[in-house]
């Protein structure tokens, strides 16, 4: 006894120690991998490292090697004048363009050499959807000039001219910036071994287009100066752009003066990149002039011309955007009411940015985006979630003649008190509760599952006296018990049940509970709910009610168990069985 | 051999197959660990207790796993919310 007491000790003594040991780990329930191999920052055991998907990871190198491919089809089929196919080519570059960044993103190689080829594949795209633009175009003025020729329409002519000009500077523009990306793609392409033959052949296609284009051009300025002779004009404009060289947030003037009969109040409309910018209207001695802001445009070489009725023509002028470099800072985050204040200011390098996007990137991601004011500055409040995080700025100028620039990282710890309660985090815990409601409600369902406790116990029937089931009020059982019935009136109360009791198997189990509770309880067994019929036979050995209970339990089991449905004679063979054995039962009683 | 013996012999098997595969992976994790060990004990109670009657000895067994699925409803929910807040 002494032992045995003692190994229960020990053994609840070690499942203690045990438990305690895991409890300790519960919060941070990851003991070890790899990743914790590092025994300073700067160590890392290769294989904690975040694996990429095999999968896709295959699928990178092929794609990389069709965009590779794709602006040489794309050239192609712009030399050889088939434009619709080169559109299609294009499309597929688009969506192929578009695959690599998301698989980019997956991989999370953003910091990487692959980024970097993102970025030129992107411009790449970009590049040849403008030549395509211009090429289109230039096929268009192709189809217009061989018509204005047949209608001797000199001024449609000079129009054509003008805009030919301009689609070649734009051209030329495009194949500068195509050749910049030239040495970066092919080192990246042949570091990762992949063919940049066709990439390399592409460059030498956009310079026989532009070539073609050039001469196209060349003969079209030489065909207006010699055979078709304009008409007399009366009127003249003469204009010009100052300065030639503008940053951002520079002023761009674009005067001029127009001469000829009756010209107050006239409007002249003035052209940027062949595109209609604006129109003026000239005051009484014909002059006009126009202010333009340089925020959204792209940095290189730009045209201007202006026309009077459409029929009166400038000289092209042109103006060149210059790159400011960006400096982007970002100030230590404050805790706040609701979460973290965020600000920081965009500069370039003297004049504020207003109006870009900066996005927020905490720890590696895209956390949000902020536009900067008129000031250059931006601010913003966020609510983070808790643990260490590092968060920096990033500006991308897309279409702003000024250059990328990111701030320094800032570390915050956020501790579950600075945790401000937010909608998501009330979401958070509300689900959490209703969680831990429903696995409730699933170990409750377990135990009550049981064989035994789905069936109630016989006395919580008889409450009632017309014999119909239900269960006392909670504070009659508590305060006062209400005397049991003899066991003869309860015994035909169950067999009252038992008859009207349609399904066999269930009726056998009512008076098999009821005999087991009785029993049980006159014999002192424990564990009643556990008690088969057998073992019920088994203790009542030497009783008075040993023989019907004996014949009873044989019947039981033939009714319950068997698979043949019991009939109306065993039903009654039951009852009779039943009777006896209660009747012994109260003469055991007394 | 008796019934609670092969049960208890059943789950440590289980058990000491889990700590392998989780050595093998290099990986020690209590979640995985207490998960698995759920749905072991949860497989040898349900085979080893009868149609009709319980073992004494898995009688309180039965509130050690009631207790566990508390606790796995409340691993699941952390982990939901931890892809949610990805």
């Amino acid at each position: 006894m002494t032992r045995g007491l003692a190994g229960v000790v020990i053994i609840s003594a070690l499942a203690a120690l045990i438990l305690g040991m895991i409890a300790l780990h519960a919060t941070s329930p990851l003991l070890y991998n790899p990743s914790f191999d590092g025994s300073t920052p700067a160590h890392t055991n290769p294989a904690g490292l975040e694996k990429i998907g095999n999968d896709q990871a295959g699928r990178l190198l092929p794609l990389m090697s069709d965009l590779l491919d794709s602006p040489g089809t794309i050239m192609v089929n712009i030399r050889y004048g088939d434009l619709d196919l080169a559109q299609r080519d294009l499309e597929e570059f688009s969506e192929s363009a578009r695959s690599f960044d998301t698989l980019v993103v997956n991989l999370e190689m953003s910091e990487s050499e692959i980024e970097e080829f993102r970025r030129m594949n992107r411009q790449n795209l970009d590049i040849m959807t403008e030549l395509l633009n211009s090429t289109s175009r230039m096929d268009e003025l192709r189809t217009l000039e061989v018509r204005f020729r047949d209608s001797n329409d000199p001024q449609a002519l000079t129009s054509i001219t003008y805009e030919g000009e301009s689609l070649r500077k734009k051209v030329r523009e495009l194949l500068t910036d195509y050749e910049s990306q030239r040495e970066p793609m092919i080192q990246t392409g042949e570091d990762l071994e992949l063919d940049t033959t066709e990439y390399q052949e592409s460059h030498r296609i956009f310079e026989e287009i532009v070539r073609n284009i050039d001469e196209e051009q060349d003969t079209r300025t030489r065909e207006l100066q010699t055979i078709a002779i304009p008409v007399a004009d009366p009127f003249h404009i003469t204009m010009r752009v100052s300065p030639s060289v503008v940053r951002y947030h520079d002023t761009l003037v674009i005067s001029g003066f127009l001469s000829g009969p009756d010209t107050s109040g006239s409007e002249i409309e003035l052209f940027v990149d062949s595109q209609r910018e604006t129109s003026v209207v000239t005051d009484p001695s014909g002059s006009f002039s126009y202010k333009m802001r340089i925020e959204s445009v792209s940095p290189g070489g730009h045209t201007v011309f202006s026309t009077f009725k459409g029929s009166t023509f400038s000289d092209i002028h042109s103006f060149t955007v210059e790159t400011l470099p960006t400096t982007l800072t970002l100030t230590a985050p404050s805790a706040v009411k609701g979460g973290y204040s965020i600000s920081g200011s965009l500069m370039a390098p003297d004049r504020p940015v207003s109006g870009a996007g900066v996005d927020l990137i905490l720890d590696g991601r895209i956390f949000r985006k902020i536009v900067t004011g008129n000031d250059g500055n931006y601010q913003a409040v966020i609510s983070l979630p808790e643990g260490d995080h590092d968060i920096r700025a990033v500006f991308t100028p897309l279409t702003l003649p000024l250059t990328p620039s990111e701030s320094e990282s800032r570390h915050i710890v956020v501790t579950p008190e600075d945790v401000p309660m937010t909608a998501p985090r009330l979401y958070s815990l509300l689900f959490g509760a209703i969680a831990i409601v429903v696995s409730s409600g699933g170990a409750y369902y377990y135990l009550k599952r049981r064989p035994g406790s789905l069936y109630p116990h016989p006395f919580t029937e008889f409450h009632s006296t017309n014999g119909q089931v239900s269960s006392p009020p909670e504070d009659q059982v508590t305060v006062t018990e209400p005397p049991k019935p003899p066991l003869e009136i309860r015994a035909g109360q169950t067999l009252e049940k038992y008859l009207q009791e349609d399904n066999a198997r269930d009726a056998a189990r009512l008076l098999f509970l009821f005999l087991r509770a009785e029993i049980a309880a006159r014999l002192g067994l424990r564990h009643e709910g556990s008690i088969t019929a057998r073992e019920m036979v088994n203790s009542s050995k030497g009783r008075a009610f040993f023989s019907p209970l004996r014949t009873f339990t044989q019947i039981y089991e033939k009714v319950r168990y068997d698979r043949a449905i019991a009939g109306q004679e065993e039903k009654e063979r039951m009852g009779s069985a039943f009777s006896a054995t209660t009747g012994d039962l109260g003469g055991d009683e007394h | 051999m008796h019934k609670k013996r092969i049960a208890l012999l059943a789950l440590t098997l289980w058990l000491i197959l889990i700590i392998a595969f989780m050595l093998l992976a290099r990986t020690l994790d209590l979640e995985i660990f207490f998960v698995l060990w759920l749905i072991g004990i949860l497989v040898v109670v349900e085979l080893v207790s009868g149609a009709s009657a319980t073992p004494r000895y898995l009688r309180y067994l039965r509130f050690v796993i009631a207790a566990g699925v508390i606790i796995f409803g409340a691993i699941v929910a952390q982990k939901v919310l931890e892809i949610l807040s990805r």
